[in-house]
Formats: C-alpha cells, sequence, structure tokens
C-alpha cells in the first residue's frame, strides 16, 4: 500500500477523537456550571483602596458588581445590612439584621453590571467597628418569593464620633 | 387631636401596606415575565432587547418611576408574547442545526477512512505522472 499503514491508522484515531469531541461540545448543556457572584469595589469601581473609617451618621459611596452566570436570564437585588462580627451572614442563611437599602437588577446570561451606590453607616448598638454587608438575592419563581443565593460581600469600618 | 394622631397612623399604616403589595406585585410580575423570558432562551430565542426592556422597568421601579416602569413591563409582556408564538419555529432550527452538525462531525472518521487513501492514491499518481519507467 502507498499510504503506510500505521501513518492511516493515526490519521483515522485523531479524526475519531476530534470528531467525538466536536459532538460533545455540541450537545453539551448550555452552563454546566452555573453561578452568580457579587463583588465589592471602592467608589472608582475598582478593586482596593476601600475606606476604613467614617464619621457616624455619614454617607460611603462604593460600587457593587453582579454577574450572572446560570444560564438564564434572572432577577437579583442586593440587601445592604450593617452587622457586627456575630451577625455576618454564612453560605447558606442571611444576616439576621434589618435590611437597610436594597437595589435590583435583572441581567442576562452571562451579563455582569457595575453600579455606585451611597450608603447610610452609623454605629450598631454602641459597636464603633461594624461590617457592611451585602447580600445577593435571586428572585425565586416556584416559591413566589426571594432566596438568599449564599453569595455576599462585607467590608469592615470603624465609626469615628 | 387624638383622632388625627390615629387618622395618621392609619394613613400611614395603609401606605406602608400598600407599598409592600406593590412592591410584591411587581417583583410577581416582574418574575413571572422573567421566567418566560428564560424558556425562550433555552429555546435558542434571541431575548436581549425583553431582558433589556425589563431591566429598564427595575431601573424605572428603584428610582420610584412606577408609571413608567408598569409601562415597560406591560410592553416587555407584548415583546413576549409575540416572540413566544416563533418559539416552536426557532427551537425546530436549532434542534436541526444542531442534528446536522453531529452528522457532520460523525461522518468526518467514515470520510476519513473511505476518502483518505483514494485522494492520496489520486494526489501521489497526480504528481508522479511525468515519471519514466525505466528497466
Amino acid at each position: 500500500m502507498l499510504l503506510d499503514e500505521e501513518v492511516f491508522a493515526v490519521i483515522l484515531a485523531l479524526s475519531i477523537i476530534a470528531s467525538a469531541l466536536g459532538i460533545a461540545l455540541t450537545l453539551k448543556p448550555g452552563n454546566p456550571e452555573p453561578f452568580t457572584a457579587i463583588g465589592l469595589l471602592n467608589e472608582e469601581c475598582k478593586i482596593g483602596r476601600y475606606p476604613a473609617a467614617v464619621v457616624n451618621g455619614s454617607s460611603v459611596r462604593l460600587c457593587i458588581s453582579v454577574a450572572n452566570y446560570l444560564g438564564h436570564p434572572a432577577y437579583f437585588k442586593v440587601v445592604y445590612k450593617l452587622t457586627t462580627n456575630e451577625t455576618l451572614p454564612n453560605s447558606t442563611a442571611p444576616s439576621p439584621e434589618q435590611a437597610v437599602m436594597e437595589w435590583r437588577v435583572l441581567l442576562n446570561n452571562g451579563e455582569e453590571i457595575v453600579f455606585p451606590i451611597t450608603i447610610p453607616v452609623h454605629t450598631l448598638r454602641g459597636e464603633f467597628h461594624i461590617a457592611l454587608v451585602f447580600e445577593l438575592w435571586i428572585y425565586n419563581t416556584s416559591a413566589s418569593g426571594w432566596s438568599y443565593t449564599g453569595r455576599w460581600n462585607h467590608l469592615y469600618i470603624n465609626i469615628v464620633v | 387631636m387624638k383622632l388625627q394622631l390615629a387618622l395618621a397612623l392609619v394613613l400611614c399604616a395603609f401606605l406602608y401596606v400598600f407599598g409592600f403589595v406593590y412592591a410584591e406585585n411587581f417583583d410577581l410580575e416582574l418574575a413571572s415575565l422573567v421566567d418566560r423570558v428564560s424558556k425562550l432562551y433555552s429555546m435558542g430565542v434571541n431575548t436581549t432587547s425583553v431582558v433589556e426592556k425589563l431591566s429598564s422597568a427595575v431601573k424605572a421601579y428603584d428610582s420610584g418611576d412606577f408609571e413608567k416602569a408598569w409601562s415597560l413591563l406591560s410592553e416587555a409582556r407584548n415583546m413576549v408574547a409575540e416572540l413566544e408564538k416563533g418559539a416552536s419555529e426557532t427551537y425546530f432550527w436549532l434542534l436541526l442545526s444542531k442534528a446536522c452538525i453531529v452528522a457532520l462531525l460523525a461522518s468526518i472518521p467514515i470520510a476519513v477512512y473511505l476518502l483518505l487513501p483514494r485522494i492520496y492514491l489520486y494526489l501521489w499518481f497526480r504528481a508522479k505522472r511525468k515519471w519514466v519507467v525505466r528497466r
């Protein structure tokens, strides 16, 4: 045979692998690992240089980023809370503190939004070292209500009187 | 004085409850539309324009312009209904295109097996057609 049999076998094997890979990529689910994300940025909407101390009762300017990689459009809200070390949220439960402010966003799949916010900061039950907590919630249509996504960001801050 | 205070309190309570119910209704309505848009998205329909419209409604609602928010929501509802009409056809073409791509990819090894030796021979003979064979 003019074409070496071993070379032919290698080419054939490569074509089978390429074909299988192509079929797998074509038939794979739209988003195998769905996730959401929330980020806290400084007032210039960049990471770092966060305020460390704030006058009691004043406002702080920050930026929030929210990303949707769930594989479908979703309706989110970011809830702002003032908490102490004992009342921080975790990945399963939100903070028990009352919401101070909230912002709603609707994002398409793969979309990310960054928006500036101005939030009031004050002492909490006499505590001067507090955390600014931003929780990400998603609207659950089957339950007709908001569900905590388990994603949050917090920034420790000292209150100056 | 007490009566006025009581009336003011009742009014405040009413406005609070009304505002809460209003927000709940908006969320519910918006979420049901998002649900429908998600279904359309999974069927391969381009939903970018509807999502932008709904996003504008959310922004209007957050800024306190409830009338504009509900108006945008209504527009989005009409857009979703319009998209739903052609969704089945879009889904059919999406499935068909996927099936064609899979069939094409699956036929590559068969084509290699059947055609490669022939093409190689053809090219080999073509490249060496000017060769003269001597004994």
